[in-house]
């Protein structure tokens, strides 16, 4: 694995927070702070949106979405790291009861500690959706360096990329 | 210091002046986003940031000039215990006439970056020679200065949007 893949794929799985960026009918950008979990394994990103948010609406309008997941440094430029992804976002009801969703549902409840009892994805299912991104291309930088795929690929298989 | 702005809310005020980090994003002529963090500074009822003149936010702005910015200040011990601000706006990238017409501001600006990062500000006079070309801070050269007039804004608390007095324009 290159050292861009690395980074990449330490800072989608570790990350808290991803930017997400949409864009609306007028092409007017979106960005807003969410909650998701990255599954290197299918190189796809997943997001729980409330059905009435404008990053929703947008979708629907407009399927490419951005977002930004990325380790500040205040001191020094050179240590900031992060990883810009472009994609296509599809949106699937969060109460959807097949394999993957549930798999989904697992990731993001080991990734924020949310016990099954407490946490909002087993409840309020009316308003939440799921969205899932298929990753198209990921920019990663460290410091001033900066390399996108497909120079590098995080996918564990090149057969899953869209790249390829 | 703080700087009041008459027509935005402290609130507002506050994030701005105390986030280190925005996040920008903006759309190319196709309707295809990208967000990147910048560090920035506001000056009256503008945000202002530098991008690398071979960034592909700039090639964006010069397709479209609406853009997105966000200021995020979060407590890292509750995830969800946050404030943030995403303002609606203009971008314009300063282009040398531009940057002679508003010196006093430009000044005034390039100091409030050096108040706000002093440690960046140190890095770089320190490191300068060696960073590469499209990072170093030669205006026009390697950088681009570039002001957000806010059109509109909206604050979240607790990832919950508040309703604040709005900036009409």
């Amino acid at each position: 694995m290159s050292e861009a893949s690395a980074i990449a794929k330490r800072v989608l799985t570790q990350g808290a927070f991803a930017y997400f960026c949409t864009a609306d009918m007028r092409n007017i950008p979106h960005v807003v702070p969410v909650f998701f979990v990255f599954d290197p394994i299918r190189c796809h990103a997943y997001f729980l949106l409330s059905e009435n948010s404008k990053k929703v609406r947008n979708i629907r309008l407009h399927a490419k979405v951005s977002f930004t997941v990325d380790v500040r440094d205040p001191v020094n430029p050179f240590e900031n790291k992060g990883v810009m992804v472009q994609g296509e976002a599809q949106i699937e009801r969060a109460t959807a009861t097949d394999a993957e969703t549930e798999r989904v549902k697992e990731l993001f409840e080991e990734k924020y500690g949310w016990s099954s009892s407490q946490s909002f994805l087993r409840y309020d299912h009316a308003e939440r959706l799921l969205v899932d991104v298929a990753v198209m291309k990921i920019t990663c930088w460290q410091g001033p360096r900066f390399v996108s795929c497909p120079k590098f690929c995080i996918a564990p298989s090149r057969r899953r990329c869209a790249f390829v | 210091m703080q700087r009041e702005v008459p027509n935005l809310p402290a609130e507002v005020n506050w994030l701005l002046e105390e986030g280190y980090f925005g996040y920008l994003g903006t759309s190319d002529s196709h309707g295809i986003p990208q967000v990147t963090p910048v560090i920035f500074v506001q000056d009256g009822n503008s945000v202002f940031f530098m991008a690398s003149k071979i960034s592909k936010k700039c090639s964006n702005i010069r397709q479209n000039k609406r853009v997105a910015f966000l200021v995020d200040v979060r407590d890292p011990s509750d995830l969800t215990n946050n404030r943030a601000v995403l303002i609606e706006g203009r971008a314009k990238i300063y282009g040398i006439l531009d940057v002679l017409n508003s010196l006093g501001r430009v000044l005034r600006v390039r100091a409030s970056f050096r108040n706000k990062y002093p440690k960046y500000a140190a890095f770089y006079a320190e490191k300068g020679a060696t960073i590469p070309k499209p990072w170093r801070r030669t205006l026009f050269i390697s950088r681009l200065l570039v002001e957000v007039w806010i059109d509109r804004f909206s604050y979240m608390r607790e990832a919950k949007p508040v309703a604040l007095e709005k900036v009409t324009r």
